[in-house]
Order: C-alpha cells, then sequence, then structure tokens
C-alpha cells in the first residue's frame, strides 16, 4: 500500500469515459487536447496515467488516473479539452502488487 | 548566467519572443533552481534596442518588503509611479501610475519569485492583470511551482487572474537525461549519475559541474559548499557576508559587513557564484544563499546580522523591513522593537495584513521588557491584522490579552474599544452567546465615560450582533442608540454603521432596500470602504431569500469592482460567495463552482461567507454524482451549526438535506433539518421554512406546517406540481422546476423533467425519476445521451456556448452581459474567443456555424 502525501492540496481521482471515441484516432486527438489544456490549469490538475479501454462496436474508452485539487478542476479541464465524461470517483487508497503493465495500441 | 540556461528551453523562449509588444501576463513557473531567471535573461538579452526592461523581485525575507518588486520597478522609473511609491500608497493607488508609466515606452516588466510576494504585491499584480490586456507592455511572472500549497497566496490569485486577465503560462521541465549527459561531456563526469541525483534540475547540475570534485555530490546544498569551498579564504568570507542579506548587498553595506574581504569581490564575481545588479550584489541563486547563510556558525551569523543593522542605522532612511529582519537575527531586542511596530504600521497601510501581523508578532517576541500601555497598543495592532487575514485564533488570543494590558493601565476606554474588539472575535468563530455578554459589557463599560465615537462603536456592535440572530427589535434599539450618538458627535463611521444594520434587517425580513441604499451612498460618499464593502454586501446578499435575484444583479459588478479595486478581499469573498449561490440557483453551475471554489481557497475568508461558499460546492458535486460532498458539507455545517445564525445555517442545511436525498439516504433528511427548521420558524424566515419542509417532505416526513409559506414552496407542500414549477420558471431555477415536474401524474411531463435533469448534467436526480418511472411499470424509459454528444461542441465552454446562443440571436454584447449577468469586457472576452475557436471572422459567421452546430436552438 502506498499513500500520496497531500501536501500539494490534490487528491486523487479516476475518470471514466466509456465508448466516447468511434477510432482510435479521435482518442489520440483528444489526448493531445487533453495535454495542451494542462497547462491552463497546472496547480489543479495533473494527469498521472490512462487505460484505454477497447469498447464495443470498435470504439474506445478511457480511464484515467489523475491528482487533482477537485472534481470541478477535473470538470473544468474535461470541458477545456472537449472530452466526455460519465463518472469522476475518488481514490482514496492504492494497492500496487506489481507496475502496471505497459501496452500500447496500435 | 549558467551554462545550461539555454538547453531545451528552445520553444519557451520562442513563445516568450512572441509576447514582446503584446499586453498579455506571462506567467513562468519551475521548480526551485528549475531555470526561470535564465530563461527571462536570455529573452532580455534578445530584445530589440529601444525597448526598455523594468525588473523587480520579491525577497526570501522571512516577512517581505511590502510592494517590494514594484519599489524596485518605481526606483528605476522615478517620477509619479517613485511617488506613489514611496509616499507608501496602496495597490489601489499604485495601479494608475504604474499603466501611466508602462504606456510611455516599449517596455517589458517582469516581476521574479512572486511564491515570495507579500500580500500588497499580490494586489497590486490582480489589478494590474485586469489592465495588462490594454497596454502593448508583456508582464512576466515567475514563481516556483513547487512550493506552492493548497491555500498559498499566490495560488488564489493565479486562480484570479486566469479567469479575468490574458495570461500565457510557460512551464519549465526539468532537463533530460540527453541534455544532462550534454552539460556533463566537457566535465568527463559521470553523466547517468550527475542525472541521477540531479534528477535534470539545471541550478544542481550546474552547481555539481563547478563544484568539479570527484563525485556528484548527493545535494544542492552539498554542491553549493563544495563550490565555495574551493574559493580562497577571503572570498568565502564574503559570499558569507553577503548570505545573510537579501535580496541584495549594496556596496556600501559589504565594506562594514566584510570589511577587507570586499577585495575578494571580483573573484566571486568570476566564479559565477555572485552576480552584480544595479545596486549591489547577489547570488547567482537564492539555493546557492540559503545554503551558504545555512552553513554559517551561530557566533558568525549573529556577527554578520549586527553588523548589518548597524550599517543600516548609519544610512539616512532606514528601510524597516530589513532593519526588523536583521535586529531579529542579531537578538537585538531594542532594535526590534524599534523597526518591527513601525515595519507593520507600514505594511498595514499597504493593505498587506499578513505582513503587518508578522512584523507585530516579531515584536511582541521582544516586548518582555516593554511596559503594559506599550504592549496593550501592539497587542491591539496585532490582533486586528491577525483578523484581516482569517488567523481568528491568533487574533483572540492577542485581543484577550491586549484587554488585560488596558486594565492593568487602568486605561478604560482603551478596555471598552478592546471589548467590543473581543465580541467581534467571539461571534466570528460561532461563539454567540459571549460574543452577546461581552459586547453589552463594553457598552457597561463605555457608558461610564463622557461619550464618544467607541460607545457609538459599541452600540453598533450590539446592534450588529442582533442583526445576525435576525432580530429587528434589538438591532433597531442599538443602532437607534448609536444614531442619537452620531449626531451629538458627528460621526459618519457611527453613523453609516448604524444604518447599515437597520437596512440589512429591513432587506432581510421584508425585502425593503431603503436603507441599504442609503447607507451604501452615504459610506462612499464618505469614503469609508470597509462600511461601504459591508454595505455592497447588503444589497446581494439576501437574495437567495425569494431569489430576487433581478435586483442583486444591479449590484454584484459594481460590488466586486469596488472591492477588487480597493483590495477589500474580504467583502469581496462575501460578494463571490453571494454570486456563486445565485448562479447555482440558476442553474449555471459551471460559473457558481468557478466563483465559490477562490472562496473557499482563501485561507482569510471569513466563516459566513466560507459556510456558503462550501454549501454551493457540495451541492453542486451531489447534484451531478461527484466525490467530495460530504468534506464540503460537514465542514460548512461545522461552520454554522452553533453559531444561531440562520445566515450561515441555512445553506449547509438545505445542501445537506438535499444530498441525503439524492444519495438515498432519505431517512436522515428530518434529523439533519430539525435544528434549522426550529430556528428559520423561530425567525420566521418563511422562505427558509419552506425550502426546509419541501426537502421533509420529498424525504417522507409528514407534517403540516402552521404558516402561510411563499410561493412556490407552497405550491410544492400543497402537491401542485403545475403551479409550481411554473413558479419556479418564473424564477429562473431549472432545476427546482425540473423535480415538480418529476412529481406529475402522467408520464410525458416526466419523462420531459428528466430530460430536463439530464441535461443539467444531475445524474442522481435523473436516476431517481428514471426509477420512479420505472416502477409505475413504464417499461421505455429514455436513455441518456451518449456521452460524446454531451460535450460541448468546436471546444467552447459551456458559459461559451451560452453566449454563442445570445450572439446567433443578434444581442449586442451590452445585452448580453446583462443576460448573463457578466461584465460587458468579459463578455468581449468570450465573444473574441468563440469566434477564434470557430473560426469565424464576424458575429454572423459565429451564428451561421452555431446554428450549424445545433447551439443556438439547444439552449
Amino acid at each position: 500500500m502506498n499513500t500520496a502525501a497531500e501536501s500539494d492540496g490534490m487528491r486523487t481521482y479516476l475518470v471514466v469515459r466509456r465508448r466516447a471515441w468511434p477510432a482510435i484516432e479521435d482518442l489520440r486527438e483528444a489526448a493531445k487536447r487533453a495535454e495542451s489544456a494542462l497547462e491552463h490549469t497546472p496547480e489543479d490538475v495533473r494527469w498521472i496515467r490512462s487505460y484505454l479501454l477497447a469498447e464495443s462496436e470498435g470504439s474506445w474508452g478511457t480511464v484515467c488516473v489523475y491528482r487533482a485539487t477537485s472534481p470541478e478542476a477535473l470538470r473544468a479541464h474535461s470541458g477545456l479539452a472537449r472530452l466526455p465524461l460519465d463518472e469522476i470517483v475518488a481514490l482514496p487508497e492504492t494497492l500496487v502488487l506489481e507496475p502496471d503493465p505497459v501496452e500500447s495500441a496500435a | 548566467m549558467g551554462p545550461t540556461a539555454l538547453l531545451e528551453r528552445d520553444s519557451q523562449l520562442e513563445a516568450l519572443r512572441a509576447e514582446q509588444g503584446r499586453g498579455r501576463l506571462v506567467l513562468v513557473a519551475a521548480e526551485a533552481g528549475g531555470g526561470k531567471t535564465a530563461l527571462v535573461q536570455a529573452f532580455l538579452a534578445g530584445l530589440p534596442r529601444g525597448v526598455r526592461v523594468l525588473q523587480g523581485a520579491c525577497d526570501a525575507l522571512f516577512t517581505p518588503r511590502p510592494l517590494g518588486p514594484f519599489a524596485d520597478v518605481a526606483h528605476a522609473t522615478g517620477g509619479e509611479l517613485a511617488q506613489a511609491v514611496e509616499g507608501g500608497a496602496r495597490p489601489h493607488e499604485v495601479i494608475g501610475p504604474l499603466v501611466d508609466e508602462l504606456r510611455t515606452k516599449p517596455t517589458v516588466l517582469v516581476l521574479e519569485d512572486l511564491h515570495w510576494a507579500d500580500e500588497s504585491t499580490l494586489d497590486l499584480l490582480r489589478l494590474l492583470g485586469r489592465r495588462v490586456e490594454g497596454l502593448d507592455a508583456p508582464v512576466l511572472v515567475t514563481y516556483r511551482d513547487d512550493e506552492l500549497g493548497p491555500a498559498h497566496p499566490l495560488r488564489i490569485v493565479l486562480g484570479d487572474l486566469e479567469s479575468t486577465a490574458d495570461t500565457l503560462r510557460l512551464r519549465l521541465p526539468s532537463l533530460s537525461a540527453e541534455a544532462v549527459g550534454e552539460l556533463a561531456q566537457p566535465h568527463g563526469a559521470d553523466a547517468a549519475d550527475l542525472y541521477a541525483k540531479t534528477a535534470g534540475n539545471p541550478f544542481f547540475v550546474t552547481e555539481a559541474l563547478a563544484g568539479g570534485g570527484e563525485a556528484v555530490p548527493v545535494t544542492v546544498r552539498d554542491a553549493v559548499l563544495a563550490r565555495a569551498g574551493r574559493l580562497e579564504s577571503r572570498a568565502r568570507s564574503l559570499l558569507e557576508a553577503v548570505a545573510i542579506v537579501t535580496p541584495q548587498a549594496e556596496l556600501w553595506l559589504l565594506e562594514r559587513l566584510a570589511g577587507d574581504s570586499v577585495d575578494a569581490l571580483d573573484t566571486c564575481l568570476a566564479s559565477g557564484m555572485l552576480t552584480s545588479h544595479e545596486n549591489g550584489v547577489a547570488f547567482r541563486h537564492e539555493l546557492a544563499r540559503r545554503a551558504v547563510e545555512e552553513s554559517l556558525s551561530p557566533a558568525r551569523r549573529l556577527d554578520l546580522h549586527r553588523r548589518a543593522l548597524g550599517a543600516l542605522e548609519s544610512q539616512g532612511t532606514i528601510d524597516l523591513s530589513r532593519a526588523a529582519h536583521h535586529a531579529e537575527a542579531a537578538g537585538d531586542a531594542d532594535a526590534v522593537l524599534r523597526y518591527a511596530p513601525s515595519a507593520g504600521d507600514y505594511a498595514s497601510e499597504l493593505g498587506a495584513s499578513r505582513e503587518a501581523a508578522a512584523q507585530y508578532g516579531r515584536a511582541l517576541r521582544f516586548s518582555d521588557a516593554l511596559g503594559a500601555e506599550a504592549r496593550g497598543d501592539l497587542l491591539e495592532r496585532r490582533a486586528y491584522a491577525c483578523y484581516l487575514v482569517g488567523e481568528f485564533d491568533e487574533a483572540l488570543a492577542a485581543q484577550e490579552q491586549a484587554l488585560e494590558c488596558h486594565r492593568q493601565v487602568g486605561d478604560t476606554r482603551a478596555e471598552g474599544d478592546s471589548l467590543r474588539s473581543l465580541s467581534r472575535l467571539l461571534r466570528y468563530v460561532g461563539r454567540a452567546e459571549e460574543a452577546m455578554r461581552v459586547g453589552e459589557h463594553a457598552v457597561a463599560v463605555l457608558e461610564t465615560l463622557p461619550e464618544g465615537r467607541e460607545l457609538g462603536l459599541a452600540y453598533c456592535n450590539v446592534s450588529h450582533l442582533h442583526q445576525h440572530l435576525e432580530d429587528e427589535e434589538g438591532t433597531r434599539a442599538g443602532a437607534s442608540r448609536a444614531l442619537e450618538l452620531a449626531e451629538r458627535l458627528d460621526n459618519d463611521e457611527v453613523r453609516v454603521y448604524a444604518l447599515t444594520n437597520i437596512g440589512n434587517v429591513e432587506r432581510l425580513k421584508r425585502g425593503e432596500t431603503e436603507n441599504v441604499e442609503l447607507s451604501l451612498e452615504l459610506a462612499l460618499r464618505a469614503g469609508l470602504e470597509e462600511h461601504a464593502g459591508r454595505a455592497f454586501v447588503a444589497t446581494t446578499w439576501w437574495s437567495p431569500r425569494g431569489r430576487s435575484y433581478a435586483e442583486a444583479d444591479r449590484y454584484f459588478e459594481p460590488a466586486l469592482e469596488y472591492c477588487t479595486e480597493r483590495g477589500l478581499d474580504h467583502w469581496r469573498n462575501f460578494i463571490l460567495a453571494g454570486r456563486a449561490r445565485a448562479q447555482l440557483d440558476r442553474g449555471h453551475w459551471d460559473d457558481a463552482v468557478a466563483r465559490a471554489a477562490p472562496v473557499v481557497r482563501d485561507r482569510r475568508t471569513s466563516p459566513v461567507p466560507r459556510a456558503t461558499a462550501l454549501a454551493v460546492l457540495g451541492l453542486v458535486r451531489a447534484r451531478r454524482g461527484d466525490p467530495d460532498v460530504w468534506p464540503a458539507l460537514d465542514e460548512a455545517w461545522a461552520l454554522a451549526s452553533t453559531t444561531g445564525e440562520l445566515q450561515r445555517i441555512e445553506p449547509p442545511a438545505a445542501a445537506r438535506a438535499e444530498a441525503l436525498w439524492l444519495q438515498g439516504r432519505a431517512g436522515e433528511v428530518a434529523e439533519a433539518t430539525e435544528p434549522a427548521l426550529s430556528l428559520a420558524l423561530e425567525r420566521e424566515a418563511w422562505w427558509i421554512v419552506g425550502e426546509l419542509a419541501c426537502w421533509r417532505r420529498r424525504a417522507g416526513v409528514e407534517e403540516e406546517i402552521a404558516a402561510e409559506l411563499p410561493e412556490p414552496w407552497a405550491a410544492e407542500l400543497a402537491g401542485d406540481w403545475r403551479r409550481a414549477a411554473e413558479g419556479w420558471e418564473r424564477l429562473d431555477g431549472p432545476y427546482e422546476a425540473a423535480l415538480a415536474r418529476a412529481a406529475a401524474n402522467d408520464e410525458e411531463t416526466v419523462k420531459g423533467a428528466l430530460e430536463q435533469l439530464r441535461q443539467l448534467g444531475a445524474q442522481p436526480a435523473a436516476a431517481i425519476v428514471a426509477r420512479r418511472l420505472r416502477k409505475r411499470g413504464i417499461r421505455k424509459v429514455p436513455r441518456g445521451p451518449r456521452p460524446a454528444t454531451r460535450a460541448n461542441p468546436a471546444g467552447l465552454t459551456s458559459r461559451q456556448v451560452e453566449v454563442l446562443a445570445l450572439v446567433s440571436e443578434g444581442l449586442p454584447n451590452s445585452e448580453i452581459a446583462e443576460r448573463l449577468v457578466l461584465s460587458e469586457r468579459t463578455v468581449d472576452h468570450h465573444v473574441s474567443a468563440i469566434l477564434g475557436k470557430l473560426g469565424a471572422h464576424t458575429r454572423v459567421e459565429a451564428a451561421a456555424a452555431a446554428r450549424r452546430l445545433g447551439v443556438a436552438q439547444d439552449r
């Protein structure tokens, strides 16, 4: 178990976007927008990692881990980057048994 | 400039160069030693001839000089700006001359190390941000982003600037392994080891390489000391002297500090550890200064500070902040008491209350030998400064000690006045009964003396306490005694204070605005800024009751403008919190949280607006199904529950009831609303009674309220969904209207309500309604739209979509501003951003795009 320090005033959240993009290219574009949108509020949102979801009918979704000062900061970031958003869940604890396996989609 | 200056900084440098001649705020952030100054220097070095550079830096003093960096700038420009800054003008008085100065010739303004800024510097930066667009001078601001804790004052200002100013942000990342390798190569250093130990921090890399040792040092400090260790002893001794002086060491000062070692100055400069500045020398980097300072033996440090103090004192005009700093470090109590209180007064005059509180605190630490009268006086000033920065516990402690001092001396007038201040503080922290007792005691004490302003204020304070309890009779009683006295003394302050109390109670009881407006007018005319701030709050604060926002809208902008321009942050936070609530009630949730968040983040926010802002945040989270609902609502409740003040209790009480209902915990609503409901009944606050009763009804509580309640609550409670929904629509409450419709009997209306809730992003309420429909056997409950279609088109923000919809209706900006309760400037902002995002050149083109994107009929 490891716990993230709260000295930066941030907490860890999971953001779910299901079946959000019809093709992987759309998702790649979205990722670029997401990255440049981070520049606007660097004190409020940090993007930690993303899991790409291979969804039905060839579409794509993501589950992303962020550090953020509030759920609102995450919504503002999503709005700025034009990312759909289904749900924000708080992640109060992380249990890491092994590091994430790194896969790469086409 | 270090050898690392330009590695991997091309894109940032290019971005900076593109700003030349444009009025924009450029925020350059990096960790300590991350290369901010190096980047700025490289940019400045490449400026075309004829461009003036104005530079100022915040100092690493524990208690920085008020307006420090702007004082540097003013020193360079002279003229009216210098007159204003040197004459102790406050930020809103300095901004005019500053802007005028920036207009005189092509200029780049550089403000460095803003993470150390004092409060008045931040106030001035905020004002500058609001005006930078109209200039053709870029304003470069550097700061360490790894030192900004969640409540760091700079962070609040940055958030503010993001929404009001044209800003460009540049973040300097650490150097890559490749770059470190490139730098290590000529030194023959172990690149992998260097990268591992320095993590690519440019300053650390430079120091480690300059140290030239065999092994790479493990910390920055080791690297700096190793480098210094290679210098001859006189040069080292000079470095030590420079290390205790910030922001820079003037040559005359160095001579007093280092004696003959000054001869080694060239060696130090050539080594690159020191750089020369206009008025003296300084370490190339604060990290190096600190490393050397920390390596000093206590005796050597004491001796250097003593000499620095002596040298400063031998000057004609003395810099109070610096003198107080060296006096404390030299352990010289007399000198601390000579300079710290005046430094505090100066800071306080400029509105830098944080620094003022610290200076008074410093003086008090050395005040053992001081008499009770002088100590009491210092404690009073410390208490007030702490109150202004929201440190209520500290303020209370100082106020109680001050009271004790006045009693020892037998100064009855000071005792009475101190009791009044204590009463006010007790109320702030929620100790309502003690506040009343102490407030009445203050009156009794002062009534034994010949009447004066203090007694008038004491009457006003008691009246004010009654006003918070929504007791009209009590408010009027105190206020009329104060008004009579004000006439006899011809004192505007007492007059305005009393009248605002009366205005408030009339406004909250019956919606009457006459006295509120009158007190505002009087306060403005008499130049009583604090009281004008309070009167402005009175014009908007009570509008959630009855949702009379149309009237409040007339005041939000001017109130915000007034408080922002004068640095009245205490009242500004009330206005922002009130506006957040108004936007929430009108269905503009994004805007509501954008206004509430800075109020919560600002540590100085007093409990009343904090409770409201927290309730807004918690409620929006609950309505969206987002996490962190309860930390916000529980904190709000803790600020409110013991106070007996409905203004604090209602927001979290109603929000908690709704959140419980949304989260399927309806069974807990009755208990959660009980105390607030009985208080609202007792205070005859019928709007709040209706609101709470309605949530209790939704949660299944069967009860009769024996009172005539206002619409639309009455319609809700009577089960007349149609009348309720129409009522909510008239009041511009889309969420409440949808909830009312959801209670209809016919399937179509409920489905419409469901759709409306989904459009608002109210997932939990939508889920409740959908479940109800299914329970009633309706199979085809419409599903929500696909997530991808919920995002706004063309990268527009929700607010921009709103603006665009109105643009496409052909409205001019002035009218759009009015409809959306924004300033016209902000609308201008949005419209140009929209045109940019849509690639449209005219409003007509934008309107066409709006129809294409389905924005025009969307809302």
